[in-house]
């Protein structure tokens, strides 16, 4: 697919890919994301664990995290709630990922700051769809 | 010169220098002396003649001793050098050639016997391939197991009878035909990839690393494969091919069953002990007084029957295990295949409609037993709840690919699926269960609800050892819209195919319909229609249809254009899920579309993502039409199909355009002939020039 792909949306100048960020410490679930984002046009990064997420946001905060809950060092909470304590990452969407399907986990995420939430297993169809409709990225 | 005109030459050169010297010597005499002219004369005369005989009689002898011999000489060596005889040279005696003659045969003995030993080596190996050929075909003719040999084309280069039959294609199946017309491509093309990195990586493999097993399925989803391939190398190591065996998995079942039985009468082999028990035991019962060594003699046999009794379970039920392990490796499967296959045997079988929708993804599996349970559990949710309509998708999670059964009701409970799991599978040999068949997976079942009246069955299976996704070779390079500058090149890549008659082509010609123009900018395709063109016939049955859903909105003014409507495509599958199928449907045919490049070019952009490649040769009748007719002429469909006299109906339906576009092309096919246009590259170079000429439109 082409990498001019999506059209942007008002925040970003026009052509260029929204950034997005996937932090997993499951290698295949990693690889798997940055081949499905970087084929529906976005500019992808990783991180294998909480720390490592917050060192690449710190160097440059991409438009939206795809964020694991259950990882080593820092989970996926943690890492929701440092970047959304901090104004200047504002701007920057997060989708948690997890494998608990319960209710209260999903209230967990959102309370923090989270603006969706995606369960394990998961739909590869759905999380591109999903990825695109927090981006604002109509709807392509 | 021959030798005996340069003789000749030679010798009349040293007369006349001879006769020149006497004279002036003559001269020089008579000048100094007072003789007589008369007796110089005389003199003069008796010379020449004396000179003319010495000249005679020197040419006798190089003629009989030096030039004869040598001309008999020549003439029999050139025999020797250019037929098969055998025999010495033989020149008379009395010739000046001192050694020559010998050398000559001494030359001839070396040629033939240097001869005599080419023949016999070509004997010999001509006799060892020909007893290898017969072994081989004997082998062949023998196995139970398929087997296809390919080039690195996927061209079949041989095969055997088992493999028609596994096969179910006789058609489909010819030498130098391609092998994707006969099994699915993904797990082919990438055990093949898999063995080439091994080969590159320059690693010695080991015999079993030369092969690796994979499961395909036929094209028609009528039967799963168990299969192996290895690859074919030339002297240099340069893969050259692969060899294919295949196995249809249901005849491994029947395999699998003997060994069972024999597993059985092994275990018949328990009664001996259980029998000591059990006289033990009743003994004891009996005598309830027995005391002292003979009531602890009795004891002590229980004791020692009953642990001989649980090490014989323990070491049978691990021999079992064993077994099954060995028999039954599980591989990576494509979830398409899999589901492709359930969809077609449920349809045929219950008459239930199962939909594959999602993106495909790989796992790990005993295909054959998979499917059964899927079949198992679709039928049992399908008796009770009454729907007969499923959708199936894989998901991906941390360590697992699940598989979700979706339908329209409730929820199964888990008591009831628990029963369901526990009841032999049909069609499978040795009673398994469901439960055997997920528990061999490590996996267990459950179902739950999706949404309101909407339930799912969530079936975990173990992830794949590949990748799940292959990155591309390359990006995409951006191209213009409508005129496909790469088509330019088709003629380097079509091979063999290019110098066939146009007439005897098979095509698809089909159309596309989507939700605007621009295929890099967002668009998708909202339907896509194609029918089938042999021998010059429009084969009117032969159709492909699909609407597909687009995963976005499709604007007004396109559905104005096409009438296909969100609504339309809102339960349709995904151009993931139809683009395989449309590969399927085309196999090797050639494509034809009316401005063919807007049509792949959106196809083309979903090839990474759908794992199919279309590298079918493509011919555009807009470009054929403006070839014959002239670019001042009005090339739309509506305009040439006015001027051909081609009906058109439904006209901005997919497969309305496919048919109109069609029509065209056959008459297209005569123009071209008449135009001397033969061939598929003729056809090529003349849409290339007209290509080129855009081209440099462009760039003024």
């Amino acid at each position: 697919m082409a990498k001019s792909g999506p059209a942007a949306d008002v925040a970003r100048p026009k052509n260029k890919a929204a950034t997005v960020l996937v932090v997993d410490d499951e290698p295949n679930i990693v690889l798997s994301l940055k081949f499905l984002m970087d084929q529906a046009g976005f500019d992808v990064r990783v991180a294998r664990d909480g720390e490592e997420a917050l060192r690449a946001i710190e160097e440059q905060p991409p438009d939206l995290v795809l964020l694991d809950v259950m990882m080593p060092k820092k989970d996926g909470y943690d890492v929701c709630q440092t970047v959304r304590q901090n104004p200047a990452w504002e701007s920057v969407r997060i989708i948690m990922l997890t494998a608990k399907g319960r209710e209260v986990e999903r209230e967990k995420g959102i309370a923090l700051g989270a603006d969706d939430y995606i369960t394990k297993p998961f739909s590869t169809r759905e999380v591109v769809e999903r990825v695109r409709q927090v981006l604002g990225v109509n709807p392509f | 010169m021959t030798p005996r005109i340069f003789m000749l030459v030679v010798l009349a050169a040293v007369g006349v220098a001879a006769a020149a010297v006497l004279g002036g010597a003559l001269w020089l005499l008579s000048s100094a002396s007072d003789l007589p002219a008369s007796a110089a004369l005389m003199i003069a005369g008796a010379g020449v003649v004396l000179l003319f005989l010495a000249v005679a009689v020197a040419w006798a002898l190089v003629e009989l001793r030096v030039l004869r011999p040598l001309a008999s000489l020549t003439g029999q060596a050139h025999a020797l050098a250019n037929s098969r005889a055998e025999r010495d040279v033989e020149i008379a005696t009395g010739h000046a050639l001192g050694r020559l003659p010998e050398t000559v045969n001494e030359l001839a003995r070396g040629l033939i016997s240097a001869r005599h030993e080419i023949v016999k080596a070509m004997t010999t190996a001509t006799a060892r391939i020909d007893e290898e050929k017969g072994r081989l075909e004997a082998i062949l003719i023998d196995l139970s197991e398929g087997v296809l040999v390919c080039n690195l084309n996927h061209r079949v280069m041989l095969y055997n009878q088992a493999a028609v039959r596994l096969l179910g294609a006789p058609e489909q199946l010819g030498l130098g035909r391609s092998l994707f017309g006969l099994v699915t491509r993904e797990p082919i093309q990438h055990t093949l990839e898999q063995l080439q990195y091994r080969l590159r990586q320059g690693r010695e493999l080991s015999p079993t690393e030369h092969g690796t097993s994979f499961v395909c399925a036929t094209v028609d989803a009528r039967t799963l494969l168990q299969g192996r391939m290895s690859l074919v190398l030339d002297a240099h190591g340069a893969i050259t091919g692969y060899v294919l065996s295949v196995t249809d998995i249901s005849k491994d079942v029947v395999d699998l069953a003997q060994r069972d039985t024999l597993l059985r009468q092994a275990t018949e082999g328990l009664r001996a002990p259980v029998a000591n028990l059990r006289a033990a035991a009743e003994t004891l019962a009996s005598f309830p007084d027995l005391v002292g060594n003979e009531r602890s003699a009795f004891e002590q046999v229980i004791f020692n029957e009953s642990k001989a009794l649980s090490d014989r379970l323990s070491g049978l039920a691990s021999a079992y295990r064993r077994l099954i392990d060995r028999q039954w490796p599980l591989s990576d499967i494509y979830s398409a295949d899999l589901i492709n296959c359930l969809t077609r045997h449920l349809k045929e079988e219950a008459g239930l409609a199962v939909t594959m929708v999602g993106i495909p993804l790989w796992l790990h599996g005993d295909s054959h037993f998979l499917m059964l349970t899927l079949e198992h559990l679709i039928k049992r949710i399908n008796v009770h709840t009454g729907t007969a309509a499923f959708d199936i998708e894989p998901l991906m999670g941390d360590r697992n690919i699940y598989l979700d059964i979706v339908w329209d009701g409730d929820v199964i409970p888990s008591s009831v699926l628990d029963r369901w799991l526990d009841v032999p599978l049909e069609g499978a040999v040795g009673d398994r269960t469901a439960r055997q068949v997920l528990e061999h997976h490590g996996a267990e079942l459950w179902s739950q609800a999706k949404r309101p009246n909407q339930a799912l069955l969530r079936v975990p299976l173990p992830a794949p050892r590949r990748a799940q996704f292959e990155w591309p070779p390359d990006q995409l390079p951006e191209r213009p819209e409508f005129y496909d500058f790469e088509l330019m090149h088709q003629r380097e890549t079509v091979g063999d195919i290019g110098d066939r008659l146009l007439r005897e082509l098979e095509y698809v010609v089909f159309d596309t319909e989507t939700t605007g123009l621009k295929p890099s900018g967002g668009d998708e395709i909202v339907s896509i229609a194609g029918v089938r063109i042999v021998n010059s016939r429009i084969l009117a049955g032969e159709t492909f249809v699909r609407l597909i859903n687009p995963r976005r909105d499709i604007p007004t003014a396109s559905s104005r254009f096409h009438n296909i409507t969100d609504d339309m495509v809102r339960d349709k599958p995904p151009i993931q899920t139809v683009l395989p199928q449309f590969k399927a449907f085309v196999g090797d045919a050639v494509l034809v579309a009316h401005n063919a490049a807007f049509d792949m070019k959106f196809l083309k952009l979903k090839e990474v993502e759908c794992g199919v490649v279309l590298d079918n040769p493509v011919l555009d009748s807009l470009l054929l039409s403006v070839f014959i007719e002239g670019e001042e002429m009005d090339h739309t469909l509506d305009g040439i199909a006015r001027r051909f006299g081609v009906e058109v109906a439904r006209r901005h339906t997919a497969l309305g355009d496919a048919l109109v576009t069609a029509g065209i092309f056959v008459h297209l096919l005569d123009l071209l002939e008449a135009r001397g246009i033969r061939t598929l590259n003729q056809a090529l170079e003349a849409s290339e020039g007209l290509l080129e000429l855009k081209r440099q439109q462009e760039q003024l």
